[in-house]
């Protein structure tokens, strides 16, 4: 088949897919819809400048304290404070910023007691680094597994088995990777099959047959404390996939979340969304939900099930802010504004312990990334080397957590 | 151009959304492989251009404005970041009704564009579906117009693979 037949072929498969989408599309956006649209746009405009005042002085000014203490002595009186002066703070109407949170000036903290990989680079805790083949890719996870590794590519979301000398043993679509709370077990995705078992014992890492689901790809979600594991189905429902006594594979299903994003050794908590979008954490044990709202999406669970991460709830772009929350009640307990501080979440949250947050980010504009550290008291440092990258190609990666 | 009299703002815009809303549904539809999704961006790309109605001088150019606004929401970071679970599937992420004219092969090609990585598939639908050239392609998806040749270049060999791999794919005689 040549060039001309391979374009003709594609042109008549879109033109049919749209066919089909027409036949079957329901009523068109009305006025109504678009204006409810304006709206939400306006407010988040709005409350985002009002948002900047007060998030620039709570993020800002302790990342000033840190950085004077972190240089000590007279240079650190040279350190310019970041952001707008303290009288924006009182400043009773919404007021852009005029430039963006530079992220070299966030004071450095400590690195990340996570693995996490820039590049092909893998950073440990310890200090010590390896390399991953750049056979891999863009990598979005990554986890150690019998001797080698499991890592799921970034841009077609393919999951790749390593051996230990770095050589890809096989791949396959569809990759997401779960991990127990004390990293021995561990599930892995590849299509519709979910594979169990050790993580780190001796052998090739062949997990048997695996469990056939009804799942798209990257569905699995976390493990619960009965090694039970929660999956996002198809069709707006959240799945568990346990055994029975006689080692059956049971599917469950959790109540009330069309979507789930975390769930917490701790307590048995599942995090979600709900079909009319609302963030929710639910109990896995009563099926009961904790707490419910319109204003966050709750992401990851602290390693102690006591804070979750959350973003502000958004359908379309990036979410303006990053919140922790208190995971049984959803009461905000600090966040951090984003956008209006020229911030981008590249993706990649994840609990360094029980209350140190860290995420992805890259300031708008400059291709500059790096991983930064929020705290419960809303602190904010930097935990990572800021590293060049384009806007849509985050070259940090944390490795799978809990 | 000439400014619009105030008070025509709102028919104005109902007028060109009530004509350009289908076409727009399709392309976001291809670029998505979701109904539900593509609903979504329109309707944000619509309240984007409602928004910026008053300071458009030129309406030919609106099509290309409320294209590179669906691509770049689509194709945000955060939207593809976080989980990545819309984006790969091995099933149609949205199987439509059975057409009893298609052979099957058609769902096979589909099913392959919907695996490509996001900005990949746009650059596909904006150049075989869209029509667009090489270089209007580059403008909405703010890429040179070297790495729309290179996207469409790989994602045809690719697909050629697969049509090689797969010859009941291949074209039917009519098709030639």
């Amino acid at each position: 088949m040549n060039d001309r037949q391979t374009e003709h072929r594609l042109e008549k498969s879109l033109r049919q897919q749209a066919d089909r989408f027409d036949a079957e599309s329901g009523p068109q956006i009305g006025m109504d819809r678009v204006v409810r649209e304006v709206s939400r746009i306006r407010r988040r405009r709005t409350t985002a400048a009002v948002v900047a005042a007060v998030a620039v002085v709570a993020v800002v000014a302790p990342a000033a304290v840190l950085v004077g203490r972190h240089l000590g002595g007279p240079e650190s009186r040279n350190v310019a404070p970041v952001g707008p002066s303290p009288t924006v703070t009182t400043s009773p109407g919404p007021k852009p910023l005029s430039k963006t949170l530079s992220l070299a000036r966030i004071a450095a903290g400590p690195a990340p007691q996570i693995s996490y990989a820039n590049g092909h680079t893998l950073h440990n805790p310890d200090g010590s680094t390896s390399r991953l083949p750049a056979s891999t890719g863009r990598v979005a996870e990554f986890t150690s597994y019998h001797g080698g590794a499991l890592v799921v590519n970034a841009d077609d979301d393919r999951l790749l088995k390593l051996d230990g000398r770095g050589s890809v043993v096989s791949s396959g679509p569809g990759g997401s990777i779960a991990l127990t709370i004390d990293g021995t077990f561990l599930a892995y995705q590849v299509g519709a099959r979910i594979y169990t078992g050790g993580a780190s014992s001796m052998g090739n890492g062949n997990a048997g047959p695996g469990a056939k689901v009804d799942a798209p790809g990257g569905a699995l979600v976390g493990f619960l404390s009965d090694l039970s594991l929660v999956y996002n189905g198809r069709a707006g429902s959240v799945r568990t996939l346990g055994k029975d006594a006689q080692g059956n594979a049971v599917v469950g299903t959790v109540p009330g979340l069309a979507t789930a994003d975390a769930t917490s050794y701790v307590g048995d908590l599942v995090a979600g969304t709900t079909s009319l979008g609302r963030g929710e954490v639910v109990s896995a044990t009563s099926g009961k939900s904790l707490w419910t709202s319109p204003e966050w999406r709750p992401l990851a669970f602290s390693t102690d099930g006591r804070y979750v991460a959350a973003t502000s709830s958004t359908t379309v772009g990036a979410p303006q802010r990053l919140a922790i929350l208190d995971a049984r009640t959803g009461k905000q307990v600090t966040y951090l504004g984003l956008v209006t501080n020229g911030l981008t979440l590249g993706g990649g949250l994840a609990w360094e312990d029980d209350d140190q947050l860290l995420f992805v980010t890259y300031a708008q504009g400059k291709s500059d990334w790096a991983i930064l550290r929020l705290a419960p008291d809303g602190t904010l440092n930097r935990a990572s080397e800021i590293s060049s990258a384009p806007g849509d190609s985050p070259p940090f990666a944390f490795a799978t957590r809990p | 151009m000439q400014r619009r009299p105030p008070g025509t703002r709102d028919t104005d815009f109902a007028e060109w959304m009530a004509a350009r809303q289908p076409a727009l549904l399709r392309t976001a539809y291809l670029i998505t492989g979701d109904a539900h999704a593509a609903e979504d961006l329109v309707q944000t790309a619509l309240a984007k251009v409602y928004l910026a109605w008053d300071r458009i001088d030129d309406h030919g150019r609106i099509d290309g404005y409320v294209r590179k606004v669906m691509v770049n929401e689509h194709t945000s970071l955060w939207r593809r970041a976080w989980k990545r679970r819309e984006v790969v599937s091995e099933q149609l992420p949205d199987p439509g009704h059975d057409d009893t004219r298609d052979d099957g092969t058609h769902d096979a090609l589909w099913r392959y564009v919907a695996t490509l990585p996001r900005k990949q598939r746009a650059v596909l639908v904006l150049r075989y579906y869209e029509q667009l050239t090489e270089a209007e392609t580059a403008q909405a998806l703010d890429i040179s117009v070297g790495t729309v040749k290179s996207q469409c270049s790989r994602a045809l060999a690719r697909l050629r693979d697969h049509l090689d791999e797969h010859p009941e794919l291949s074209l039917r005689e009519e098709d030639r």
